[in-house]
């Protein structure tokens, strides 16, 4: 079975927020509901100062907290290993978001344009509608784009190249080959989720 | 960061749940105790003691009043606090579907708990309702027996709900199920205690409320000590579970937990229930009120100072 996975190199993330930016406008993400975030942390002080950057997303684990709370199935892992919902199935109750430790899970509360009070632009009216209020989303590794041999779009606009998308079950593929050969980290492995997304370069 | 996911209706339908689970379970204990008394006045009719059938059969009085007052509280309560989630949540049209993973969902547990519990509950409160609608001695000890289950389940599952979410520490441990079934027994008794004493005549149920007080003496010992083991325990943690701590203590939520819980909720209703005469009945349903609000301030001071680990690597 295919188990799709991410290695981000914090080496070479800049901080851009372009995987962010891509991510919402690809999935036409209404406001306040974002699945991909950049944390930007800073640190020291003159003259050394330093800011850390940590791109964020569904770690899409194996052993999900969010499916195990989901109390109508509307979470579901798919033939990818990619953590889907159904969003005819969900009844909104929140669970998920509370278990969730890695803060991939956003409740839609209410639909309304990114720019702040106007009414919707001609693009969100059309993007929007894939989207209903009540219901919770997540990052879902751009499946319609993966399905189609296309890589999620916060890996393709990356401009320093710092993501890494491919099938971690497959031992010849390039991301496969780089979790072996380099010190790769997982956010709160000790919670047992088993994310399939890896860090380096930190 | 502090989760906002669940919030005030999240509140009172947890504190809902464990008061209508606790006075039900005061109306099951009442009714065991009514047994034994009318056995006992029948006993005394028997060797033609006068004077302790009459004291039997006013102690009789006292539990019947706690029983029609616990089973009229029991099964409404809990339905209202599940009508309560019905608004909550973002879907309610789908609700169905959450009876679906019992096997791996807290929520689709409590849903069939509660669900099943409101259903015999209800039949109990019929059998008082109605009059024509009777059953059987048998019949009706066993439905005040899986009512009865089924309410010690859902004091005690409201804690679980909340136990098992592993990325927030305040709200991981055993502790919390203890505390709100703790709490649920207690807002329980103090509940049977208001009805009671505003729907019978006060020498009725004089007795039968003594003996009630006398217990909650203890759950609200009880309370206390888990409040401080907990706040304690977390304090000494991790950092996350000391952010949770001190939003309690002294942070934003502090008035809350102090005035509202710990003052109002818990230390006034014991110097109450230990120094007041009992048959005082402004003061008892004083004390019961308090009791309340240290109920509801208890279920919004944990939802609030439920924090997750920060996201970092």
């Amino acid at each position: 079975m295919k188990r799709y996975g991410m290695v981000i190199d914090l080496s070479r993330c800049i901080g851009c927020q372009a995987c962010a930016v891509a991510c919402a406008v690809h999935h036409g993400l209404p406001k306040d509901v974002r699945w991909s975030k950049v944390k930007e942390k800073s640190s020291g002080s003159f003259p050394f100062p330093k800011v850390e950057f940590l791109p964020l997303l569904c770690m899409q684990c194996a052993n999900p907290s969010c499916l195990e709370v989901c109390p109508t199935g509307a979470t579901y892992r798919d033939e990818g290993g990619i953590v889907r919902v159904n969003y005819d199935r969900c009844m909104g109750c929140g669970y998920c978001t509370l278990a969730c430790p890695y803060d991939a899970r956003v409740m839609v509360e209410s639909i309304s344009s990114n720019h702040q009070n106007n009414p919707l632009t001609e693009f969100e009216n059309k993007a929007f509608a894939g989207h209903r209020k009540g219901v919770v989303e997540k990052c879902d590794f751009c499946f319609d784009r993966v399905s189609n041999g296309e890589e999620p779009a916060c890996v393709g606009t990356c401009p320093t190249n710092a993501r890494i998308f491919g099938d971690i079950n497959d031992p010849n593929s390039k991301i496969s080959k780089t979790i072996a050969s380099n010190p790769v980290e997982q956010i709160f492995s000790m919670l047992g989720n088993d994310p399939s997304v890896y860090y380096v370069g930190r | 960061m502090l989760q906002d996911a669940w919030g005030s209706l999240i509140a009172w339908y947890l504190f809902l749940a464990g008061v209508g689970a606790g006075a039900y379970l005061v109306a099951v204990v009442a009714d065991n105790l009514n047994i034994k008394s009318r056995l006992a006045a029948q006993n005394a009719v028997d060797m033609g003691e006068t004077q302790n059938k009459l004291s039997a059969d006013l102690t009789g009085k006292g539990y019947t009043v706690l029983v029609k007052s616990g089973v009229y509280l029991g099964g409404p309560l809990v339905a209202i606090g599940c009508l309560l989630l019905l608004l909550e949540v973002g879907q309610p049209l789908k609700f169905i579907f959450g009876f679906l993973h019992p096997d791996t969902s807290m929520i689709s547990v409590g849903m069939w708990i509660m669900t099943s519990f409101i259903f015999v509950a209800f039949i109990h409160l019929l059998t008082l309702f109605f009059k024509g609608f009777t059953l059987s001695d048998r019949a009706l000890r066993l439905v005040e027996t899986a009512a009865g289950i089924l309410a010690v389940i859902t004091a005690g599952y409201t804690g679980i709900l909340l136990g098992v979410i592993k990325c927030i520490p305040f709200w991981n441990t055993p502790l919390l199920p203890v505390l709100f079934m703790v709490s649920a027994i207690s807002t329980g008794i103090a509940a049977v205690i208001l009805v009671a004493l505003l729907t019978a005549e006060k020498d009725e149920v004089i007795e039968a409320i003594h003996s009630l007080i006398k217990v909650d003496l203890w759950l609200i010992i009880g309370e206390l000590l888990l409040l401080f083991f907990l706040l304690f325990v977390m304090a000494k943690g991790n950092q996350t579970a000391v952010a949770s701590a001190q939003f309690l203590l002294s942070g934003g939520y502090a008035p809350v937990f102090w005035a509202g819980l710990i003052v109002i909720g818990l230390l006034l209703p014991l110097l109450m229930e230990v120094f007041m005469q009992h048959s005082n009945k402004k003061l008892v349903l004083l004390t019961s009120v308090f009791l309340l609000i240290g109920g509801i301030c208890l279920r919004y001071s944990v939802l609030a100072a439920g924090m997750q680990y920060p996201v970092i690597l």
